[in-house]
């Protein structure tokens, strides 16, 4: 017996004796899929909701800067999602059923949802953008308008466009480490390939 | 189904969950979800390859997706197993317990494809069925176990000294 065989058959007895005993739960996988399925859902209700939210409020309201706020918010989200689908192309399914074709298709997608961040900027400006133009409207049509309450809407405003830039950010940076991360996988992968 | 080939190859694919994460918690949370996407699986389980092969294609692919999300691909061991033994003599089942122990630790610091190739073969699986399971020729898995015993090899022996 060659030492190669000798090797494995002693390592396959100790390898094949480690067992942790602990029943599988199959309620445990039930409640995780049920859970998976309302987290999916719930993603999906809150967007529904808050568009519906806009849109009654700005039918009710019926002043023109509120229904062109309901409009934008719309149109915010239709160019995010088309950029997001658009991104994500092609990164559905693996080419094949090899770990190589796996650690590839994990990657187009780390690399899609770093697109559809970095377009969060170019998003983040327009809405910057939209809301420079928007609040004074928006003030300036209240009879009691004064520059507190301009200083008070930009305030705000600027608030939550800084929040959501530093978000983007930290996602953005998370992202890239998990890119990194996969990239040191594939070449560990590669590592033994070149010698075959 | 799904309850057959967990009670036959539960073992093995906590042993593969193992290999991807040295802390009991995670490793439990892995081996769910590994069984998770076993489950999902299934249905489109056609008998192209055997269920073994089958399961741990998917047990590893779900082991790679963890340790990379958890950043700890390739990683070191974050600290040693405790195993329980069922052999008489304590002395005896303390050695025996600290060699599957080093063997685990050893096994966690391989770089993946060595690991998977490795692991696969302490399985029992032919050159045959890993390269099924990898998708890479029997000559590469061939190359791959060889080099890696050759690395597990030299970590045994410096965790000796």
């Amino acid at each position: 017996m060659n030492d190669e065989l000798k090797d494995f058959e002693s390592w396959s007895a100790d390898w094949q004796s480690v067992s942790e005993e602990a029943p599988v739960s199959i309620q445990g996988i039930r409640r995780r899929v049920r859970r998976y399925t309302w987290y999916a859902a719930l993603g999906w209700a809150i967007n529904l909701v808050l568009l519906t939210v806009v849109t009654i409020f700005a039918w009710h309201d019926g002043r023109p800067p509120i229904i062109a706020g309901a409009i934008a918010v719309w149109g915010f989200v239709a160019v995010a999602t088309v950029f997001d689908l658009r991104y994500r192309r092609g990164t559905w399914q693996a080419s094949g059923d090899t770990t190589e074709d796996f650690v590839d298709l994990a990657r187009r997608q780390v690399v899609a949802k770093l697109k559809g961040l970095r377009f969060g900027w170019y998003l983040l400006a327009g809405e910057a953008l939209f809301f420079l133009f928007w609040i004074p409207w928006v003030v300036s049509g209240k009879p009691d308008s004064t520059p507190a309450k301009y200083l008070l809407a930009f305030g705000y405003m600027t608030a939550m466009l800084v929040a959501f830039g530093i978000g983007l950010s930290w996602l953005i940076r998370r992202t890239k480490c998990r890119l990194a991360r996969l990239d040191h996988v594939r070449r560990g992968l590669e590592r033994l390939d070149r010698a075959a | 189904m799904f309850r057959t080939l967990l009670g036959e190859y539960g073992g093995a694919l906590r042993r593969v969950a193992a290999t991807y994460e040295a802390d009991p918690t995670l490793r439990e949370d892995l081996f769910q979800e590994t069984c998770l996407a076993i489950w999902k699986a299934l249905p489109k389980f056609r008998g192209e390859s055997t269920p073994r092969t089958f399961l741990f294609r998917i047990a590893h692919n779900r082991g790679l997706s963890h340790g990379w999300k958890e950043g700890r691909l390739p990683g070191p061991l974050d600290e040693p197993e405790t195993v329980v033994d069922a052999t008489p003599s304590p002395e005896a089942a303390a050695d025996r317990s600290q060699q599957r122990a080093r063997l685990q630790e050893a096994v966690r610091q391989l770089p993946v494809g060595a690991r998977q190739v490795l692991t696969l073969r302490l399985e029992g699986l032919t050159f045959r069925e890993i390269a099924e399971v990898t998708g890479l020729t029997e000559n590469n898995v061939t190359v791959r176990a060889s080099r890696a015993r050759k690395a597990l090899k030299k970590i045994l022996e410096s965790s000796d000294r």
